[in-house]
């Protein structure tokens, strides 16, 4: 049978094991943020606009707009219990960024393209810049409890190839 | 059977009492136990709907008394997760150290503290049954629910908190009275939760306190929802090492007499909890990777702490496995694998923990995806993040209190378990009823399937539900397979309690408090080594971690909140349900 200086022997063996486990992690992590082997790791600069006065801003018309230097920009509103707009078309293989504010109350969205997940926290702007390669239509759906509606505030996009 | 009295003391008129004679803290600590049970009973029930409505199948249009799947949920996830644990905790943990420290607690001060956290209890009670308070047990704000919620849950940890300062000046008072003594295993354990719960509670307190309630009552026109966000998670990610500790207390210091056998490592014991006093909490940002408005330095920081709370659950892994081994030798066993078929797998207190420690490896595996900020985005909000907390608190924590409830209730009440077939079968149903519900929550995740949707009327589910009919079957019968398992164990629990018999004060079942392989060879003459000696004295000064824990939390939280604090974006409550 083991003594216990054996044991424990083993086991700082086993915690220097632990610890450098850990650090590969953190490390990978950091080289894929990096390297944005994940696009967007960093995330979107803070930006707060007050969620009262959305009229006064860019997101009083919500939808896609082409800048005339050719940029893709698209602003979306959720408030329970809908996003403005509700179906998004955007160009593949163009760089397009999307703005998202809540109105309201926190909801969030994850699109099954381009690593986008957002949590919609009100006044709180959310803003990923993604070229979408692959043409399709991709239904989302709100993905934080926002109240009795939740369940039908549904998001589609639409990525359409060049004409 | 007959009760004997115990020699020399005249015993008490009442029978019943008699049971508590010479410990009246067992009646207190019971009270704790089986009110933690009760409000389980009640979230368990609906638990079976939730995983219905995953499988399409919708049971809340019958039910009179439930107004929506959301109210259902809130039921669910507060009495489960925050209300049970906490009861059960508070039983536990203050009547195992007192125990091993051989010191009465205070009863009216032990008392205070269930009657603080019952009458909260009711008080959210209330405010959740009349659908006034259908927040889930997240309860971000903007959304507003009745003041009796939020004083009710304010309540609830204030009780918590009592416990909790009775228990470390309980430990404090020993240790003068007790000069260069080392402190027993589970006594050391039990403060080192306690105090990273005072820590950790801070942040659910202020936002309760300070923020929500006079927004509730409307006092105050606007809460900021991302500050108070930030102060529910900085409690939110601590609590669950709250819930998961007391089972590693069980698992470090009592399953090893319980299997037969030894602690293989105390030094290394403690380490493991002196890191979780310092790491528990300030790790709580990573709950908020998808939020924009915090700093991306700050959560890569908390990323690389939550990593490395890593090692103290590796750290326990590898000590509990080195303690059953131990154990299954000294009964014989031998091999690489082969020393596992002689443990106890008989006993439910035995194979209840074992269970519970082998649902937390793909639990602690999940945990490391959702710590990450590169996959995080991936399962964020997803059915995953509810798969993952089901092996943890819903099954290494839960089951762990199931196996200590059937071992604890008997000591406590000298009444027999009423069967040992039943609480096996209870604890393998329930393993396995967990197992199949997270590998289908964690695949839904994968495919997108958001977490806490009323899937009968969703409009935007559909594409991702005809990729996801496996999975979403297998979450809807790990509900029924769960539900026998609750039966089955409620059966045992409740026809132990309300038993008649009633066993003599020698025959008591005894608390299993392990001893250490060093004590057992130091006892055969063996010695004990000094520089382990030495490293379990400096683990032994728990009030400097403490203060470490504290300017820790406060380098990795305080900026963030200041930050917060300085550009306050209040707005208005709102009731959408």
């Amino acid at each position: 049978m083991l003594d216990h200086h054996t044991i424990e022997r083993y086991e700082l063996g086993w915690l220097v094991v632990a610890v450098v486990m850990v650090l590969l992690m953190f490390a990978g992590v950091i080289a894929s943020m990096i390297t944005e082997t994940v696009p967007g790791m960093f995330g979107s600069p803070a930006r707060y606009i007050n969620p009262t006065q959305l009229s006064k801003t860019e997101f009083a018309a919500p939808g896609l707009k082409v800048s005339p230097d050719g940029s893709v920009n698209a602003y979306m509103v959720a408030r329970a219990f809908q996003f403005q707009p509700n179906v998004l078309r955007v160009p593949a293989n163009t760089p397009v960024t999307l703005h998202f504010v809540a109105a309201d109350v926190i909801h969030g969205l994850m699109l099954g393209q381009g690593n986008v997940n957002a949590e919609l926290v009100p006044g709180q702007v959310a803003t990923f810049t993604r070229t979408f390669k692959s043409a399709g239509t991709f239904v989302s759906q709100c993905n934080e409890y926002c109240g009795s509606g939740h369940q039908t505030m549904s998001f589609t996009l639409i990525v359409e190839a060049p004409k | 059977m007959t009760t004997a009295p115990p020699p020399t003391v005249s015993a008490p008129a009442s029978p019943a009492e008699q049971v508590y004679f010479g410990h009246p803290e067992k009646k207190v600590t019971l009270y704790f136990l089986v009110t933690g049970l009760l409000m389980l009973l009640i979230g368990v029930a609906i638990g079976p709907l939730q995983a219905l409505n995953y499988a399409n199948i919708d049971v809340y249009q019958y039910l009179p008394f439930l107004k929506s799947y959301y109210q259902g949920l809130s039921l669910h996830g507060v009495l489960n997760a925050l209300v049970f644990t906490t009861y059960f905790i508070s039983g536990l943990l203050l009547y195992l150290p007192c125990r091993a420290l051989g010191v009465r607690p205070n009863l009216v001060v032990a008392w205070a503290a269930y009657w603080t956290m019952t009458i909260g209890v009711l008080m959210a009670a209330w405010a959740v049954l009349g659908n006034n308070a259908t927040l889930l047990y997240t309860f971000y704000p903007p959304l507003q629910g009745s003041p009796l919620f939020y004083i009710g849950a304010a309540l609830l940890v204030v009780g918590s908190l009592i416990i909790a300062v009775q228990v470390i000046v309980i430990w404090t008072g020993w240790k003068r009275q007790h000069p260069g003594e080392t402190t027993p295993l589970v006594a050391y354990m039990s403060v080192a939760t306690w105090m990273m719960w005072v820590i950790a509670s801070l942040g659910l307190v202020v936002e309760v306190v300070v923020f929500l309630i006079p927004w509730s009552l409307g006092w105050t026109k606007g809460v900021d929802p991302l500050l108070a966000r930030t102060l529910f998670w900085y409690t939110g990610h601590a609590i669950v090492y709250f819930w998961v500790l007391p089972a590693y207390i069980s698992w470090y210091a009592l399953l090893p007499r319980q299997a037969g056998g030894v602690i293989a490592s105390d030094s290394m014991a403690r380490l493991s909890f002196v890191l979780f006093l310092l790491l528990s909490t300030p790790v709580g940002l990573h709950h908020q990777y998808s939020d924009t408005g915090l700093s991306i330095g700050w959560k890569t920081v908390q990323m690389l702490l939550t990593f490395l709370v890593v090692v103290p659950s590796m750290l326990t892994a590898f000590s509990v496995g080195a303690s059953l081994e131990l154990a299954a030798q000294a009964r014989g066993g031998g091999g690489y694998f082969g020393w596992t078929r002689r443990l106890p797998w008989k006993d439910p207190v035995f194979t209840a923990q074992v269970l519970a420690m082998i649902s937390f490896i793909p639990g602690g595996a999940g945990g490391i995806v959702n710590a990450s900020l590169a996959l995080d985005t991936a399962v964020h909000n997803t059915a995953w993040i509810p798969g993952h907390f089901h092996i943890t608190v819903g099954t290494a924590t839960t089951l762990t209190f199931f196996a200590i409830s059937f071992w604890l209730l008997p000591h406590l009440t000298r009444k027999p378990l009423a069967s040992v077939k039943m609480a096996l079968w209870s604890a393998w149903l329930w393993f396995w009823g967990m197992i199949i519900f997270a590998v289908g929550m964690h695949w839904e995740g994968l495919i997108g399937i958001p977490r806490r949707t009323y899937f009968a009327g969703a409009t935007g589910l559909s594409e991702m539900i005809s990729r996801a009919q496996v999975p979403l079957a297998l979450t809807g019968i790990s509900g029924m397979v769960l539900a026998v398992a609750a039966v089955l164990y409620f059966t045992v629990i409740f026809r132990t309690l309300l038993g008649r018999t009633r066993v003599s004060a020698q025959a008591e079942v005894p608390i299993p408090f392990s001893q250490s392989l060093a004590e057992v060879e130091a006892l055969a003459g063996n010695g004990g080594s000094p520089k382990i000696a030495g490293a379990v004295r400096v683990l032994e000064r728990l009030w400097v971690f403490f203060a470490l824990a504290l300017a820790l939390v406060l380098v990795m939280y305080l900026p963030t909140f200041i930050s917060l604090l300085l550009n306050p974006h209040p707005v208005p409550g709102l009731r959408l349900w």
